[in-house]
């Protein structure tokens, strides 16, 4: 074990490595912050870079811009509401909000904080449990997938706003417009009308830069001419250790449900930042500020969807099983080396593995460091007018969801879902549970045909293993205490005490 | 420099640029569509050659990803880009001959396009976990017997190697309804695949072997066939299709090839023709494919066309046989 590290140490030590780690960090945050631009996209650019290095600085390069990525995410999300990546999407919520309020530096440095802490949860997790963390992902097959699934719906409810009708309204749209593409189990076209475009399915980065950052332009102009709507000093605020140590607990929950998450294959960032936001939300005497610019639900969304960044790598590094793109692409790196993550590098290539744990053990550091610098500048974004920011944003919304794959039918997409997404604004409609929806919806019923066809129609399948029951009786709590909250809000003056009421009073 | 003086070069050079085009490919980046996502063996199987294909054609090849509708996407747009050479497509068993032989619906066939070369072979196995009770392909064969339909496979999708590889197994071990006599279970991908096979999930996978050989060297796989005409290196334990008495599944073998859109511009085709065998003959485009599971194979245009000729027919003489079209 000492030998080992030792010879981890000498692999690691090498200014080489820690150059591409800080500087795949510094990639990925700059590329993370551009609205289009995916940290999948980024990792995927960096590849063939990464073929004429050792392995240990390849793949650290590697990491460092998917997790530099997953952060950056983030910013524009706060700033501008076009959420850099998908994991970024549910940061909106509640930073943007902040933002509009004059507290944009304030919903940076949380972001960050969040998102250092649960990628170092992450990390840790990954070093010190990738055994028994992958022994539960063998556990997981279909039905449990489907009751996760399932379970993680019923955020759709706490995120809804005002009105649960409308929250389901907009749920239901984006259950819908998920099916469009091929069936998985069949292999049959549906609602493609024809077309080829339609054959893959609606993209997601067009769709979701459309329902968020459209919308916001559009509204933009529809109110040039009011005045006042930006507060003084935007790049000033900061956010403090007091608050730190108010968001602490969610931050902490949000890294354990990133943690668990990410380690379960296809599951990824954008369901473990909501399945955190909800559970921050349920938990809080400011229950009615979320969504309106609550800090804690920025840290929330940040630590879930940066908790998964270290786990993620539990089933490539011990199972040999990439669980999202980005692992799969970094399979690759693995591969192109000679390396074939498994069981049997642990055995055969320790001190790589050793030496991988070491850098990506400091990468929280560098992150933090790199992503206050990053703040530094990103924040003064807020100070520029509205009528100079927003047709920058614009155009890099049109280049991001041109450049995902390349496809003008994809700007379409990202027209026709701005102007829905304008329209689901004006008429109070949350756009959150359509992009939820849409996310979860395939995942959902994929997981529940695939049991069907498991066990060859009988449902029992649903209930095979403690995992399934744990996530059905939380669904059944998550759901009864719904109604409970929901019956208490309708009548007169029962409302908890809400510390937080006069805040409301901002539109 | 005046506006006329731009103007009249723009003129020049566009009635100059039409021939030089033709004569001098490429005279600009080449783009390389592979019609998968990043980091999927056609995403790598491209990038690998653009490493290395720029030294022996002059110019950059850019890879771009389009994935969707199991490669259907990217090959429909490059069959309906500009054929002056300047967009290729790496193409795959899964969008080429598997794809056109299952479904009616598809945006194209499989030859429409200009096949340029075949670049290389990805044996295919047959696996079930360990923890599963099959030791031997017979084991697995009874328990299909003995209760059809409840034996599940994994695959990466409808139309996948993965999907063909599980109905061809059944067919070729004489089963009556090689569709139904065991369960199709598909997966977002080859890795959600091959993980449901590993944890148990399902019953059995055929596979491309680089997707699941980590799982077979680690314990978790145990390979009951490999598809190749003689034993593989990396297990010499397992027997081939043939050894066990069904040849029939060589047949399922995995390919890249390097194609472009239909007509393709002569000079350009030539081109790429001169340039491949080098390129087959380069280290380090040999040891990157290699070690990426794959087995170098280039091949002249006209034995690429053969090739994957042969294999479409025989999946749409399957297909056909069991009437498996998918509308």
């Amino acid at each position: 074990m000492i030998e080992n590290l030792s010879d981890a140490l000498v692999l690691f030590l090498n200014i080489y490595n820690v150059i591409a780690l800080a500087g795949g960090i510094a990639i990925g945050v700059v590329v993370g912050a551009i609205p289009g631009m995916t940290s999948t996209m980024a990792v995927a650019l960096t590849l063939p870079f990464t073929f004429t290095m050792p392995p240990v600085t390849g793949i650290l390069l590697l990491l460092g811009v998917y997790k530099g990525g997953v952060y950056g995410g983030s910013v524009p999300a706060i700033l501008v509401r076009a959420p850099g990546t998908p994991a970024a999407s549910c940061s909106v919520l509640d930073g943007y909000p902040l933002a509009q309020k004059g507290q944009a530096g304030r919903a940076l440095d949380m972001a960050l904080y969040a998102s250092c802490f649960a990628d170092l949860v992450s990390n840790l997790s990954l070093i010190l449990l990738v055994g028994w963390l992958a022994a539960l992902v063998t556990s997981f097959g279909p039905p449990e997938n489907f009751t996760l699934i399932f379970f993680s719906l019923t955020i759709i409810a706490s995120v809804s706003g005002d009105s649960l009708l409308r929250g389901f309204i907009s749920a239901g749209a984006g259950l819908l417009f998920a099916t469009v593409g091929l069936d998985l189990i069949y292999g049959t076209d549906r609602f493609t009308f024809g077309n080829s475009d339609l054959l893959g399915g609606l993209a997601f980065i067009p769709l979701l830069i459309g329902l968020f950052a459209i919308p916001e332009i559009l509204n933009g102009y529809a109110r040039r001419n009011e005045t006042g709507k930006m507060a003084s000093d935007p790049a000033g605020s900061r956010a403090t250790w007091a608050d730190f140590k108010s968001c602490f607990r969610s931050i902490f929950r949000g890294s354990i449900i990133g943690v668990i998450l990410g380690a379960i294959p296809g599951i990824g960032g954008a369901p473990s930042a909501f399945v955190s936001y909800s559970e921050a939300m349920r938990r809080s005497p400011n229950r009615k500020n979320f969504g309106k610019g609550e800090l804690e639900g920025v840290a929330a969304a940040e630590a879930g969807n940066n908790g998964v960044a270290g786990s993620t790598m539990i089933p490539l590094l011990a199972l040999g099983i990439p669980g999202d793109v980005i692992t799969a692409v970094i399979l690759g790196a693995f591969m192109v080396h000679g390396l074939r993550p498994g069981p049997l590098l642990f055995e055969q290539n320790i001190d790589l593995i050793y030496a991988l744990f070491i850098g990506i053990s400091i990468s929280s550091l560098f992150l933090l460091i790199i992503g206050k610098t990053a703040i530094h500048f990103f924040k003064h974004i807020a100070s520029i007018p509205p009528s100079f920011l927003y047709p920058v944003v614009m155009i890099l919304c049109v280049f991001g969801a041109y450049a995902v794959n390349g496809s003008y039918f994809d700007l379409y997409v990202m027209v026709a879902f701005g102007f829905l997404g304008f329209l689901m604004m004006r008429m109070h409609v949350p756009s959150a549970p359509f992009l939820i929806a849409f996310i979860l919806g395939p995942m959902l019923e994929d997981s529940f045909r695939q049991s069907l066809l498991m066990s060859q129609g009988s449902m029992t399948i649903f209930v095979r293993s403690w995992i399934t029951w744990i996530f059905w009786a939380l669904t059944f709590l998550s759901v009864g205490l719904m109604i409970r909250r929901h019956m208490a809000g309708n009548a007169p003056d029962s409302a908890l005490p809400d510390p937080d009421a006069p805040k409301e009073k901002r539109g | 420099m005046t506006k006329t003086r731009l103007l009249a070069g723009m003129a020049i050079a566009a009635v100059t640029a039409l021939p030089a085009l033709a004569q001098n490919y490429p005279s600009q980046p080449v783009q390389l569509t592979a019609p998968y996502g990043p980091g999927g063996a056609s995403d790598l199987a491209a990038r690998n050659l653009s490493n290395v294909a720029p030294d022996y054609v002059g110019q950059p090849v850019l890879v771009t990803n389009r994935a969707g509708a199991g490669g259907a996407t990217g090959s429909a747009y490059v069959k309906n880009s500009d054929p002056d050479g300047y967009n290729l497509l790496l193409a795959r068993i899964g969008s080429h001959s598997i794809s056109p032989a299952l479904k009616t619906s598809m945006p194209y066939n499989w030859d429409d396009f200009t096949y340029l070369s075949l670049l290389e072979v990805n044996p295919a196995a047959c696996a079930t976990a360990t923890s599963k009770p099959y030791q031997t392909l017979d084991d697995l064969k009874a328990a299909i017997e003995e209760s059809p339909g409840a034996i599940t496979y994994s695959s990466a999708g409808v139309g996948t190697l993965h999907h063909l590889g599980g109905i061809m197994l059944l067919d070729e071990l004489g089963f009556e309804n090689p569709g139904t006599d065991a369960t199709h279970i598909p997966f977002q991908g080859g890795g959600a695949a091959a993980a449901a096979a590993a944890t148990g999930q399902v019953d059995f996978v055929c596979s491309n072997v680089s997707a699941i050989i980590s799982q077979i060297e680690g314990g978790q796989l145990r390979p009951l066939l490999v598809t190749t005409q003689e034993r593989l290196d990396s297990m010499p334990d397992v027997q081939t299709a043939s050894e066990l008495g069904i040849p029939g599944m060589e047949a399922l073998v995995g390919w890249s090839g390097l194609v472009g859109p239909p007509d393709m511009d002569e000079a350009a085709v030539a081109a790429w023709t001169e340039a491949l065998p080098k390129i087959g003959e380069d280290e380090r485009w040999v040891n990157q494919t290699i070690s990426l599971g794959s087995i170098p194979k280039m091949l002249s245009p006209e034995d690429t066309v053969a090739f994957v000729e042969n294999q479409y027919n025989t999946f749409s003489g399957l297909v056909d046989k069991l009437g498996l079209q998918i509308d």
